[in-house]
């Protein structure tokens, strides 16, 4: 009875213990994915901040008058919707 | 064999009569003793053993719960440090496609530890070397502190000072706010450089500080155009400012608005105090003949026998003893209602107003919003200024657009009214700001009316200049005198445009202005809207609309913003 009653003892703390082990290690694997994430979006935030301002209209601009020559869309090039030749 | 006195031999003697039931009868000799004895001690021993182990146990249970109990409290300390740590970065500032209008870097501020500082001479001289203020870095390294001595290095300037070695040398984390358009939202978002904040960056600055990201409603694109026709404008006219409104007449949201001069919030002190000002909000103006389409919306609403009305305008109009005011523009003898508009008469507006009554004038502007203070979430507006005494000349002044100051945006929201099928309308800057709900102010009939005005001044007025091929618009001119040292000038003035598109069920108006523009684009010496703002709103709806008819923005999209 005691032997039994013993081991029950030992067996809990040993289960405490690994609960213990396995929750913190999880807890740390989560807290690497948060940090890994945040990292991800400070990486994110850095590249859509080079982005707006390679991409910005006046260096659009430049590299369009440099390299294609392209000509912006104006009204008279768009077909007109019959809703625009309203009653007068 | 031991006997006892009565000479028996106990080991002989066996009960007599033996009972199945009875006991076992134990007899203890010598040998039982012993082995009693050592029984005792073994018994003993084991019950130190048991109490040995017990301790053990014991003390190796609450070794562990120890244990356990300080690694849950230092799992918690952890994560309250780390809280501590965090810095939430500022919310970024997007357009309504998402581009990015203003964001936060993470950079490096250089600090000194002077008392760590191994060789101040060289370090003196080495920090010289990178940076441009070198008087400042004698002062500060003479200190005994912890020194600032730049905030935001650049990469190159850290590669630099990490190439110096010294132990004193401390680099900071630091955020940054940069604004990748440049000067393009300049007006709008205003600037941040450490705890100074204007515009949007100071009225939304409660969301923005607490990492929440806000989406505006304007759009890069047509933003951009505007701006760049507009500063074209202003360039070809020598103006001193001038500004640029494009608004969704239907449900209030800004899609432009460009004030120039304008600042690159990148470098705030760069900025001059008369360029920090949106003139769009925050300047007003005597807005002169644009006004004089609320007469219109009088006529229909209050005095429909105007309409069919003929005025006489070849001898003027005795409008105070000292003032006459004469339509000289306008090569007629008389005029009917329509081309009064169409030639922007100010003689027709004040015999107008004269029929209409000062009372029902107060009583439309004060419906339209031209009397009360307009309040726009996230933008400072200017109140509009009444006249101090609103009597019949002050009413006669105002029927043709002098006598009452108005900011541009105030006319904007107000000229909706006219043109959207006659719902009062509240302009808007933040996406996510649910439009009030629309109040019907005039009819829908008159408001259609007024639209074929406004087309008709476009086709055949003082608007032609204002013309887009393939789009039907129509809009009102504006020019108006400045006040210098209390009195009108003759040469100053401001001109201006106003329309809407497409005319027969607008969802945009577009507005320009221009501040003493000392050239124009017509024949005539004078400065008018028709020669100076029209051709530039001309320009700047030639190339928005495509775009604004692509994306469908009259539509209401609220939703947008939480779809991303």
């Amino acid at each position: 009875m005691k032997v039994s009653g013993f081991a029950l003892l030992l067996l809990t703390i040993t289960f405490m213990i690994l609960t213990k082990i396995l929750v913190s290690n999880q807890e740390n694997k989560i807290s690497d994915i948060e940090e890994r994430i945040e990292r991800i979006k400070k990486e994110i935030d850095e590249i859509q901040t080079d982005i707006s301002y390679s991409t910005r209209p006046k260096k659009l601009e430049e590299i369009n008058i440099s390299e294609f020559g392209l000509v912006p869309i104006e009204q008279k090039d768009i077909i007109i919707e019959l809703e625009n030749y309203g009653t007068e | 064999m031991e006997q006892n006195k009565t000479g028996l031999i106990f080991e002989n003697i066996v009960p007599k009569n033996l009972n199945k039931s009875s006991r076992k009868i134990n007899f203890h000799d010598e040998n039982d003793i012993i082995l009693d004895s050592k029984k005792n001690e073994a018994r003993k021993f084991a019950k130190k053993i048991n109490l040995l182990f017990f301790i053990f146990s014991l003390s190796f249970i609450v070794f562990i719960s120890i244990k356990l109990i300080k690694l849950s409290i230092n799992v918690q300390h952890n994560s309250i440090s780390k809280t501590k740590i965090i810095k939430i970065p500022r919310g970024k500032i997007y357009d309504r496609n998402s581009e990015v209008i203003a964001t936060s870097i993470n950079t490096k501020d250089l600090y000194i530890d002077t008392k760590k500082i191994l060789n101040k001479p060289d370090l003196t001289k080495r920090l010289k070397a990178i940076f441009e203020k070198k008087s400042k870095i004698n002062d500060l390294l003479k200190s005994n502190k912890y020194v600032l001595i730049k905030k935001f290095l650049s990469p190159s300037e850290i590669n630099e000072l990490r190439e110096i070695g010294d132990p004193s040398i401390i680099f900071q984390n630091s955020q940054k706010r940069v604004y990748p358009q440049h000067n393009i939202f300049s007006h709008i978002t205003g600037f941040k450089i450490e705890k100074l904040k204007s515009k949007i960056e100071k009225n939304a600055d409660e969301r923005l500080s607490f990492g929440e990201d806000v989406w505006l409603t304007v759009d890069l694109k047509v933003q951009n155009i505007v701006r760049d026709e507009l500063i074209k404008g202003l360039k070809l006219f020598n103006a001193k400012s001038a500004l640029a409104i494009v608004m969704d007449v239907n449900n209030g949201e800004i899609i432009s608005m460009v004030s120039l001069p304008d600042f690159d919030p990148n470098y705030p002190k760069t900025i001059k105090a008369f360029t920090e000002n949106n003139l769009a909000t925050e300047a007003r103006y005597e807005m002169g003949s644009t006004l004089k389409m609320f007469n219109a919306a009088l006529a229909y609403e209050f005095n429909k026998t105007l309409i069919n009305k003929t005025f006489t305008i070849k001898n003027g109009y005795q409008i105070t003893n000292e003032k006459i005011i004469k339509d000289d523009h306008i090569n007629l003898e008389t005029i009917n209602f329509n081309q009064a508009f169409i030639h922007s008469s100010n003689i027709a507006s004040v015999e107008m107003i004269d029929e209409i009554g000062i009372s029902n004038q107060k009583q439309l502007f004060k419906k339209v919003g031209l009397t009360s203070n307009l309040k726009i979430n996230g933008l400072n507006v200017v109140p509009n200024k009444e006249p101090n005494i609103w009597n019949e000349t002050s009413s006669k002044f105002m029927s043709y657009g002098y006598g009452i100051s108005i900011s541009p945006m105030s006319l904007v929201a107000s000229f909706s009214t006219l043109v959207n099928g006659g719902y009062k309308i509240n302009p808007k800057i933040f996406k996510d700001h649910k439009s009030d709900e629309r109040e019907r102010v005039l009819s829908k009939k008159t408001s259609q009316k007024i639209n074929y005005l406004l087309e008709k001044i476009v086709e055949k007025g003082t608007g032609k200049r204002a013309q887009v091929p393939g789009l039907k618009l129509g809009g009102k001119t504006g020019t108006s005198k400045k006040v210098e040292n209390g009195e009108y000038s003759e040469e100053k003035v401001i001109t201006s445009f106003i329309g809407a598109f497409p005319i027969n069920k607008p969802n945009y108006l577009t507005f320009v202005l221009f501040d003493e523009p000392q050239r124009n684009t017509g024949i005539s010496l004078e400065n008018f809207g028709s020669n100076t703002a029209a051709p530039t709103f001309s320009k700047i709806v030639k190339k928005i609309s495509p775009i604004l008819n692509k994306n469908n923005y009259h539509r209401y999209s609220n939703n947008k913003v939480s779809q991303k």
